[in-house]
């Protein structure tokens, strides 16, 4: 059941946001179109490395390479999303110094085929803090707005649910048991399943007013 | 080790359903606070738009007035004179007929009578644009109101002008709607304050034309939001035309008084 869960739903629920996106046309909007590329890219990997996985082979190199290109989507997003100066500067700053850290990070202290839990948490801190900006700057009527309040939910509940277990993956892979690892994997599914669900009711909202 | 591994499980599981609860508490509160500033937002958009619907209702409502009181002059004051003109005129032709008549007596009735609607056409007119304000400025135009008000019997009024020549500069329009707010403020003192002094002062500051007002009638109740009559409407709509800030000070048996400024 558990892998059912895991293994196939999960990777298939992608396509409940990628579809309302493709009927509210979401995917055209200059902010949206981040997100559902981020979408198009996480459901890829997520077929690809099930394939890598089920011809017993180490897929974490995936991993590596699929953290820098979410964050750099990500960067898009907020791009698109937030005012002032600083976090903007930030923002392009990141855009540099990210895949260059997660490079040095696989070159240098976490082999490509082990977890890349120090890229992936700083990641997962970097969102969370662009998306409680967003809230805090939030303003005007609660009828506004509301596709992107509806993604940052989405991104804020993962990436800050997920932090603890980005930053101890190696740790968990060493240490837990296969059960704890199988009830973990579980707990993560259903935390990317509501974001997928907070982001289908984001491009809900994002459709054409006629 | 088997029960060290079992414990870096459980604080991990026990930290990612922490830090869930602790967002998902954070989006309910912040949505609970969005609501609420949304419904204040809507609230206070309804009472601007109620606000500017009862301007304009007392806009349009005095404007009527107006025209009922220029109408009900010209039937009273010169419907009336007229009728005696050509009255006095058929008396003469019936008289010129029979009787012998007074030449010298008709001329001077009828020049009594051309002489009075002459006057009444001017009061009306007068009424309708201050030709003082067009032709002496506003100075002219505010001391001839206060010179009206200390010839009647019943209020003394009192003008300082510390700036005439920066309020005679006051493009027309805006010399218009401050020149009726001072009429109406004079109007409401002779009309509701029961007071026996009124003060007008007019004064520059760096950035404003200040004018102030102040009686020391019987004042009123003043609530910024509660209903007010068609006088103080007509001030509040010339001020905001005026795109001027102003002040009320009033309680009852405390006189009424006010301050606007102008922008320059």
């Amino acid at each position: 059941m558990g892998a059912f869960y895991v293994g196939v739903l999960l990777p298939a629920s992608v396509l409940i946001p990628l579809g309302v996106g493709a009927y509210t046309r979401a995917y055209a909007q200059p902010g949206l179109q981040s997100i559902y590329l981020y979408l198009v890219v996480g459901g890829i990997t997520n077929v690809v490395a099930r394939a890598v996985g089920a011809a017993h082979l180490n897929n974490l190199p995936l991993l590596h390479i699929y953290t820098i290109l979410e964050l750099l989507l990500l960067l898009r997003y907020y791009r698109t999303l937030v005012r002032g100066k600083y976090v903007v500067l930030g923002i392009q700053a990141l855009y540099w110094l990210f895949p260059v850290l997660a490079v040095l990070n696989f070159l240098l202290l976490q082999s490509i085929f082990t977890f890349n839990s120090y890229p992936r948490a700083l990641a997962s801190v970097i969102v969370v803090g662009l998306s409680l900006h967003f809230f805090f700057r939030e303003e005007g009527s609660f009828s506004a707005n509301q596709a992107n309040r509806w993604i940052n939910v989405g991104l804020l509940q993962y990436f800050g649910s997920a932090a603890f277990m980005f930053a101890f993956s190696n740790i968990i892979y060493q240490h837990v048991s296969p059960q704890g690892q199988n009830v973990l994997g579980i707990t993560h599914a259903t935390l990317v399943l509501l974001m997928y669900l907070l982001f289908a009711l984001g491009f809900f909202y994002a459709r054409p007013s006629r | 080790m088997l029960a060290q591994a079992d414990n870096i499980y459980l604080l991990i599981i026990l930290s990612m359903a922490g830090t869930f609860s602790m967002i998902v508490t954070f989006v309910l509160i912040h949505f609970r606070n969005l609501h609420k500033l949304s419904a204040q937002a809507e609230q206070l958009q309804h009472a601007r738009l109620q606000y500017q619907q009862e301007l304009l209702a007392a806009v349009i409502e005095s404007q009527e007035a107006e025209r009922r009181r220029i109408g009900q002059d010209l039937h009273d004051d010169v419907g009336t004179a007229l009728s005696n003109l050509r009255m006095t005129v058929e008396l003469y032709q019936h008289r010129n007929g029979s009787l012998a008549a007074d030449p010298s007596a008709f001329v001077t009735s009828c020049k009594t009578i051309i002489d009075k609607v002459m006057v009444e056409v001017r009061h009306i007119s007068h009424n309708l644009s201050p030709v003082s304000l067009h032709l002496y400025g506003f100075t002219e135009a505010v001391e001839e109101l206060a010179d009206m008000l200390n010839n009647g019997r019943k209020l003394r009024c009192r003008l300082d002008n510390e700036a005439p020549a920066l309020f005679d500069a006051l493009p027309g329009p805006r010399a218009t709607a401050l020149y009726r707010v001072v009429e109406e403020l004079l109007h409401n003192a002779i009309k509701h304050s029961a007071g026996q002094q009124v003060q007008l002062r007019f004064w520059s500051e760096p950035d404003a034309l200040v004018f102030s007002y102040q009686d020391d009638g019987r004042g009123m109740v003043w609530e910024p939001a509660a209903k007010k009559g068609m006088g103080l409407h007509n001030i509040e709509s010339r001020l905001s035309i005026l795109h001027a800030t102003y002040s009320v000070q009033t309680a009852p048996n405390a006189g009424f008084g006010i301050v606007a400024r102008l922008p320059l």
